[in-house]
């Protein structure tokens, strides 16, 4: 299997700096209230913008009249989706025919399709303005019955969400690995299940923001958002706009969380670009919570249908799946929520049979787009759900099961069925060392003493995958038009005449710490302190290099983003060696660099980093004679992937960082309230940059994830009403709802990266369906099954007053 | 409009404001004190908290004019004589912010829960900063933060006269 990959010889330099808890370069910026947000740019002359939204799910928009609105004091216009989509071409979707006939401008023309589409954008002198032009706005609605779930937009006679779409079904492919029948066919056990996942979001605090300024005497549109891939998404920005890439100039400065749902306000920045163009003002438009609740881009939601096949000891013989997917109205990004399973479909396990019929299907709610492990954390819900049920079934503890199932250290590079390679780790030694850590044994005890005190108690475990980056070539197994594959990262490495240094990479950070990092890598090759480089922060498309694939998303800047910075000042580093042995009369293997003067092993006199920069770029006659001047080195890393093995196959990310974590839960039986009592996590993301920072987010995963699975919920009503529109119904965990973490790590460097690193940041989900096993766990000792992925507080009273019933 | 006068970070502000502005807006858009921010429109985020006469409070949930005759303490004023406050070092050190979006609001609430209870315990931090939302830290580190500041004592009340709550 190994001969079939891309093995990287080049090993780290070992200066020390990577795998250092550097303090983060950026915090000072921020504890003193310095942050640069989008919110924050203010220009001169600009005015301010609103976005009228639709309130019903599916309507007809009749009319629209601005009269009353325009008379508002300070308005200076206002502009419907039928007059701005005149000037724009429809955005890019992914899906082949039929869904390839929606015309999607991110904002209605004649038709509603999810309560909060934007309908018409407001100019005024203040927010306080256009919020008021925008109550005055008459608009008349022809309601229509909306398509609420997956499942009633699945049948046939369901109303249509896109008229000239026959069907809300927009894609359906059913994936089979190995022999299904076999499998179960020889079964011991069956486990058959109905598995819901739950809609939630990662809900940044900065909510996403806007501004545009058009310049007329050379066409370039200025654009200050917080969108997280800004590189990437200029070009769909550019051609729905009708202009060209590279006369769009877009900052993303620092950038309040995204965590994938930050990917997804580009239609905003098409909205403004119009309207800044018409109003020849600059303008800025920052959404309101409500707005992000209603209208920003929601976490996918499942109904799975789903078997799997157990030996009688415990080995997982198949597994098969419907997958039903609730899109919302469009589909931007998707299906990838829905295709995602691909990337790590039997995790960290060796069964070999498979099948997955997915079906996507829009209905009139907020589109579903990326969300903190995309599609990866449900795949792992799937499979951890079932191994659970089924050890309970067979008799055998969930440790011991996932024991028997692992794909071994031995085995690595290991090819799945799906065929994902993946790149090393001791899955076993992970789950041992979460129970070591939560001394497993005592914390059934103590569950059973919660039981015997009347409380529900349950312990859960649980593995997670985090696979990153994308090969985009995935795209191609689901519309085979797709002429995408692999993808690629930017970077400068640059030490000036004076010997200052300085990096750049195209990643635009919300709060990973890449100044930091960037800097300990380029200070690690190069011979120096981080103290020594300056990291440039944020993103400008005019001052920091990109690719097409740019930016912080799919946990690739580990991988793309710092194998990029690496290949760049390993470049420096060579051609400072290269003028140093010329000036020293020296060898170059003899040379290295040590705090900031390349030495020589002989023991002669070092020359400084700072004499070969004035070399480099100022002594240009005494460089060696085929030497460029400069020491600046721009490099684009193509992360090596390959095209897919066949229609449904083939290694869609690079690295599996895994991880395996441990609950107890507790649920007050009177209150319905869970409490966390203790939580583990063990992850293997490889070699650390940071350890620190790879700390702080898994960390930030628990938030996530314990928030996802215990209050967090999208909430829709008859009508298509989000009912959790604000931090008051929408559960965002407080510091009192959370214990704190007992997080451990364990190291097995990857073997396909050139530092040795995995993706990480997103998690695979371990600890959100670690707590669904454990409310399993609470639940069937008084006979009940629970069958979800979120539990609230008022469903935990509704089954409590179910048992006191019996 | 109405005529406002205020002390913002030790020094004398006026302001001519609608009546309905919000404190939020009027420190951030007219003085350009951009360190307080908005996450929310239902006052649970936090991220705009401030002192107001020496006690936290969320200046997106009243107006400018309420304000009038009162002092204020922003993120922006914390730090005294270019040197950190010690809940700032602690934050840094502790690694207890990401996107560094809740960051402003986050300290000036233990700003106060310090103030008021210079000896807390956990649970008692995290009750404590509960008005407060992070999305990026899971907590676990701003606990930590305001926990070793607590410990060594080395809090010091950035208000120089008792609040007038």
């Amino acid at each position: 299997m190994a001969s079939s990959v891309t093995m990287h010889k080049e090993e780290a330099r070992t200066a020390g700096w990577i795998g250092k808890r550097y303090p983060r370069k950026e915090d000072i910026r921020f504890i003193t209230g310095n942050g640069l947000f989008a919110a924050d740019i203010k220009l001169p002359n600009m005015a301010y913008v609103a976005i009228a939204r639709s309130p019903y799910a599916s309507a007809k928009i009749v009319r629209i009249d601005k009269k009353r609105a325009l008379a508002v004091p300070g308005v200076v216009g206002i502009f419907t989706g039928a007059e701005i989509v005149e000037e724009l071409d429809p955005l890019p979707n992914l899906l082949p025919s039929p869904y390839d006939r929606v015309r999607d401008f991110g904002i209605a023309v004649d038709r509603v399709r999810y309560a909060g589409e934007p309908i018409a954008v407001i100019v005024a002198e203040s927010t306080y303005a256009a919020w008021d032009a925008m109550e005055q706005l008459d608009v008349d609605y022809e309601e229509l019955p909306p398509v609420l779930t997956a499942m009633t937009g699945a049948k046939d006679g369901s109303p249509l969400v896109h008229e000239n779409v026959p069907t809300n079904v927009v894609w359906h492919r059913k994936f089979t690995y190995g022999d299904l029948d076999e499998a179960f066919r020889n079964a011991h056990i069956v486990v058959s299940k109905k598995l819901k996942w739950h809609r939630f979001t990662s809900a940044p605090l900065e909510p996403n923001v806007v501004v545009v300024d058009y310049d007329a005497r050379h066409g370039i549109y200025t654009v200050w958002s917080n969108n997280q891939r800004p590189a990437f998404n200029q070009a769909a920005v550019a051609k729905s706009l009708r202009t060209q890439a590279n006369l769009l100039h877009f900052i993303s400065p620092d950038i309040g969380g995204g965590f994938g749902i930050k990917n997804e306000n580009y239609p905003y920045i098409i909205l403004l670009a119009v309207a800044a163009r018409w109003v020849r003002r600059p303008l800025r438009w920052v959404e309101t919570r409500t707005e992000h609740m209603i209208a920003s881009a929601h976490g996918s939601e499942i109904n799975y249908e789903a078997e799997m096949a157990l030996s009688k000891d415990g080995r997982i013989l198949g597994l098969r799946a419907k997958a039903f997917h609730d899109e919302g109205a469009y589909m931007r990004r998707e299906p990838i929520a829905a295709f995602n399973f691909i990337r790590h479909a039997t995790m960290t396990y060796t069964f070999r049979n498979l099948e997955m019929d997915i079906y996507a299907i829009v209905t009139n709610k907020c589109p579903v787009g990326p969300n903190r492990s995309y599609g990866k954390m449900q795949q792992g819900f799937l499979v951890e759900r079932l191994l659970d049920i089924g050890a309970r079934k067979l008799g055998l503890d969930p440790i011991e099961i996932r024991m028997r199932n692992f794909v071994s250290s031995t085995q690595m590079p290991y090819e799945t069925p799906t065929g994902a390679m993946l790149d090393g780790g001791e899955y076993a030694k992970a789950i041992s060392k979460v129970a070591e850590n939560l001394q497993y044994g005592e914390l059934i005890k103590e569950r059973d003493r919660l039981r015997k005190s009347g409380m529900l108690a349950g312990v859960g475990v649980s593995m997670g995958m985090d696979a990153c980056p994308i090969n985009f070539s995935s795209n191609r197994l689901i519309n085979p038009k797709s002429t995408a594959s692999g993808e690629s990262e930017a970077a400068w490495v640059k030490i000036d005449e004076d010997g200052n240094i300085s990096a750049a990479v195209g990643t635009s950070p919300q709060g990973h710490g890449h100044e930091t990092a960037v800097s300990q890598i380029v200070a690690e090759v190069l011979g120096v302190s981080p103290d020594d480089v300056y990291t440039l922060p944020a993103f400008d498309s005019w001052t920091h290099p990109s690719t097409p694939h740019s930016g912080t998303y799919a946990s690739r800047f580990a991988i793309a983003g710092a194998s990029a910075v690496n290949g760049a000042a390993v470049r420096v580093r060579e051609k400072v060696l290269r003028i140093a042995a010329h000036v020293m009369g020296e060898s170059e293997s003899n040379l290295d660099i040590v705090n900031g003067v390349v030495v020589s092993v002989k023991a002669k006199p070092g020359v400084s980093l700072k004499e070969i920069a004035r070399l480099a770029w100022k002594d240009l006659a005494n460089l060696p004679e085929k030497e460029e001047p400069g020491l600046y080195v721009n490099l684009v890393y193509k992360t090596p992937f390959k095209l897919p093995i066949d229609d449904q196959r083939g290694n869609f990310s690079l690295t599996y960082s895994y991880s395996a974590s441990m609950v107890l839960l507790e649920i007050d039986p009177g209150t319905g309230m869970s409490k966390i009592r203790r939580v583990g996590i063990v992850e293997d993301s490889g070699n650390q940059i940071n350890p620190m920072i790879v700390e702080g987010q898994i960390h930030g995963q628990l938030g996530h994830q314990l928030g996802a699975a215990l209050y967090e919920d999208l909430v829709y009503d008859e009508n298509g009403q989000l009912l959790t529109s604000t931090f008051k119904d929408y559960l965002a965990p407080t510091a009192s709802d959370l214990p704190s973490y007992e997080t451990g790590s364990i190291v097995t460097p990857s073997l396909f990266t050139p530092l040795g690193t995995r993706g990480m940041g997103e998690g695979g989900g371990a600890p959100l369906i670690a707590c669904a096993n454990a409310l399993d766990d609470a639940l069937t000792p008084h006979g009940m099954e629970f069958d979800g992925s979120y539990l609230s507080p008022v469903k935990i009273r509704n089954i409590v007053k179910t048992i006191t019933k019996k | 409009m109405t005529q406002i006068q205020l002390i913002v970070n030790g020094k004398k502000v006026e302001g001519n404001v609608e009546p309905r502005k919000l404190l939020i807006d009027f420190i951030r858009e007219d003085l350009g004190l951009t360190g307080p921010h908005i996450g929310c429109d239902t006052s649970n985020c936090g991220a705009c908290t401030i002192l107001l006469n020496g006690r936290a409070a969320k200046s997106c949930t009243m107006f400018a004019v309420q304000a009038d005759g009162m002092e204020i303490l922003t993120i922006e004023g914390l730090a005294t004589d270019g040197k950190l406050h010690p809940l700032q070092q602690a934050f840094h050190e502790n690694h207890a912010l990401q996107c560094g979006y809740c960051t402003p609001g986050m300290i000036m609430s233990s700003v106060d829960l310090l103030s008021r209870n210079p000896n807390p315990t956990e649970e008692e931090i995290r009750l404590g900063i509960s008005g407060n939302l992070c999305r990026c830290t899971g907590y676990h580190n701003i606990v930590k933060a305001i926990s070793s500041v607590a410990k060594s004592h080395i809090f010091v009340s950035p208000v120089k006269k008792e609040g007038r709550d």
